[in-house]
């Protein structure tokens, strides 16, 4: 480490220790589980320090801008935010909630419909009404050991949405959880904290969606923990689209039950740096996971996707195709750990990672793992980065279409491919739309 | 319709075509038969415009139009339609809108109204029927999951579909068995008219049972070095390649 960043290290720590100690008072309405958890994390991240590019997970992604920059926490208090502001996110058919700047938004959340097959909650609320529960869930899953940002986040716990899906309750509508940064100052840092139970038998689809207003720089830092109980279906789809100017990096951590079904989407258009961890635990048999990504990447923007597939049981399958779409001076990184325990025999697994790229001075960094302890299992992967396939633009011109337009069907049916797995038709439509505008506003400049 | 004069074609620098003559009139079908690597491909790529095909000197002359100063959609709008033979595959890319984006440019072109989603559903239903292509397949990627015979048939619905005036079936007969042959024979067969040219790239004489040529013309080392009636075919299939070697000499 230089004189000059090991200085910006120390400076940033000693502004988190700070506060840290100043919010420590919180605790004291706190239970000790939550007070334990926040000062081993806290603990844990001083300890650690912010990643370098020498740290092995953080070897393509620098975050030496967030080293420089002093985030300060929000004020608590939420925020408003003119309705008008959320129409081209909301989702026909829904169940919605709105969590501004942490908070849940009363006035903008519209879940009347959903009954008692549900309970939906603030974290501290939950953590009053049901401490045993959430003792045994939370911060139980994801890793703040490996994980700088896990800490911090878990150092800075105060508050969250905690879902619990109840046994054998099929919730037939999407429920669409809308997370919204509007600071008030500038250089905010969110740390966004959901704990999501779904029990035996629930069948579920769930959007987590995170936007941001744009103006002042912020930074996103969540952790979401998803359980999935025995023979609980859940489709979950992330959908990334912060403002330009910020920060974005989140773990989800899914830790799946015997015989559970989940399917899980991850879509990143927005934020300036995007570091996303998914790690999905097979921990019991016969489970059954499909992780999907899509990245739209441009100008200056770097997007890194992070998965980790554990089969710890036999008789697992996952599945997992992640594509990026790279243009202007845009980075992306993904990086696919499969770990196949001793025991977990009859594995099924697949990983592909497609990258295309649209400009010379776009760039993508391709890391398959497999790590394989068992001998009877099936494994593959397979990745490629390139540019749009020459022989595919000449078939659709010879047969009239033009070349923008060409450009354009191929583009969008290499995106498709991750969107057409998501089962929510109106959600799919606005992916789509989104897509088309995403190219419309790359294409014209060339 | 099509005259090709003195058409010298390189790939990569290496000269594959050597001088081609050819005059394809309204109505005619031709055939091109040669061995493998004659340079049967490259003429066919040469007509439809592909990049890396470098025309080095010569013409194509289309409609009185200098094909090659038109990139592969403008020939294609203007009714140049090759039938490619290994036909790409695009997943992700579905076959229906595909083919609805194709259509439309081409009555754009021709100053026809474009078709909507339901009317363009009810026409491509009755042109699959000719082929004998299921429904399924066009939900499909293009040519995603189609076997060899079905990748062909689907080249032919484009064909019928878009309507060319010339058509160039670059070994559309290749991989086929004997009924898909005689389903792609048929959709040639009833696309024939007095305004259409016909122009099919063969190795074999087989499907020239069923399509019959008005003209072959044999393809040796980039030139054509024999051109004769129907009756050619049988000879070649008879005789073999080295009958024309020994016919025509080394030159």
């Amino acid at each position: 480490m230089t004189g000059k960043s090991s200085r910006n290290q120390r400076t940033i720590m000693n502004h988190y220790k700070s506060t840290f100690r100043e919010g420590e008072k919180r605790f004291l309405h706190q239970r000790q589980f939550i007070h334990l958890l926040c000062k081993d994390a806290f603990n844990q991240f001083m300890e650690m320090g912010f990643p370098t590019t020498r740290t092995e997970a953080w070897r393509s992604t620098n975050v030496s801008s967030l080293v420089k920059i002093p985030f300060t926490l929000p004020n608590g208090e939420g925020g408003t935010i003119n309705k008008k502001f959320l129409d081209p996110y909301l989702l026909q058919n829904s169940h919605r909630i709105v969590i501004i700047n942490g908070k849940i938004s009363s006035t903008l959340s519209d879940f009347d419909r959903l009954s008692d097959s549900v309970t939906i909650q603030s974290l501290s609320a939950a953590i009053q009404e049901s401490p045993e529960l959430l003792e045994r869930h939370l911060g139980k899953y994801a890793n703040f050991v490996e994980h700088p940002f896990v800490a911090l986040n878990s150092a800075f716990l105060s508050d969250g949405l905690f879902l619990l899906i109840k046994r054998g309750q099929t919730i037939e509508v999407p429920i669409h959880l809308i997370f919204l940064s509007a600071p008030s100052k500038q250089n905010t840092i969110f740390h966004w904290r959901n704990l999501i139970l779904t029990d035996k038998e629930s069948n579920v689809t769930l959007i987590e969606h995170y936007i941001g207003s744009e103006g002042c720089r912020y930074f996103s830092n969540g952790v979401t923990e998803i359980v999935s109980e025995e023979n609980a279906t859940l489709q979950h789809i992330k959908i990334q689209q912060e403002s330009h100017d910020s920060y974005h990096i989140s773990t989800t951590q899914i830790q799946q039950m015997t015989n559970s079904q989940i399917s899980s989407h991850h879509i990143t258009i927005g934020a300036n740096l995007t570091r996303n961890d998914v790690n999905v635990v097979l921990s019991g048999e016969g489970t059954n996971c499909s992780v999907n990504g899509l990245t739209l990447s441009k100008e200056k923007q770097h997007m890194d996707n992070h998965t980790m597939i554990e089969h710890v049981k036999p008789n697992c399958i996952s599945r997992e195709l992640y594509k990026g779409i790279y243009d202007d001076h845009s980075h992306g990184v993904f990086n696919g750990r499969i770990i196949v325990h001793k025991n977990a025999q009859k594995t099924d697994a697949k990983q592909t990672n497609r990258n295309l790229i649209l400009s010379t001075n776009a760039k993508a960094n391709s890391n398959p793992q497999l790590e394989i302890h068992a001998d009877d299992v099936k494994c593959s992967h397979g990745s490629s980065t390139g540019e749009l396939d020459e022989e595919a633009l000449f078939y659709l011109r010879s047969r009239g279409i033009n070349l923008n337009e060409a450009i354009k069907i191929l583009i969008n049916g290499f995106a498709n491919e991750v969107i057409d797995r998501i089962n929510v038709t109106p959600l799919k439509d606005r992916l789509n739309h989104l897509l088309l505008e995403w190219l419309s506003t790359n294409r014209s400049k060339t | 319709m099509l005259k090709i004069k003195d058409l010298h074609v390189s790939i990569d620098g290496k000269e594959i075509l050597k001088g081609i003559n050819l005059t394809v009139n309204a109505g005619e079908m031709h055939a091109i038969m040669g061995r493998n690597g004659s340079g049967k491909s490259t003429l066919a790529q040469a007509i439809a415009g592909r990049d890396r095909y470098e025309v080095t000197s010569g013409e194509i002359i289309y409609n009185g139009q200098n094909l090659l100063n038109m990139n592969p959609e403008e020939r294609a709008l203007e009714g140049i339609f090759m039938s490619f033979q290994y036909p790409v595959v695009i997943p992700g890319v579905n076959n229906t809108y595909f083919l609805k984006s194709a259509l439309n440019a081409v009555r754009k072109h021709r100053g026809e109204p474009e078709l909507d989603a339901m009317d363009f559903l009810s026409l491509i239903k009755k042109k699959i029927k000719a082929v004998d292509i299921d429904e399924k397949y066009l939900h499909r990627g293009v040519n995603d999951g189609f076997s060899g015979g079905e990748k062909k048939r689907n080249e032919i619905l484009q064909m019928i579909t878009l309507e060319p005036s010339m058509a160039i079936l670059d070994e559309t007969d290749s991989g086929l068995d004997i009924d898909a042959l005689k389903i792609v024979a048929n959709g040639v067969n009833n696309f024939r008219n007095p305004e259409r040219a016909f122009l099919v790239i063969t190795h074999y004489q087989r499907i020239l049972k069923y399509i019959v040529p008005d003209k072959i013309h044999v393809l040796m080392d980039g030139k054509i070095v024999m051109s004769g009636g129907n009756d050619l075919a049988y000879k070649l299939e008879e005789k073999g390649y080295g009958w024309i070697e020994k016919t025509v000499g080394t030159s």
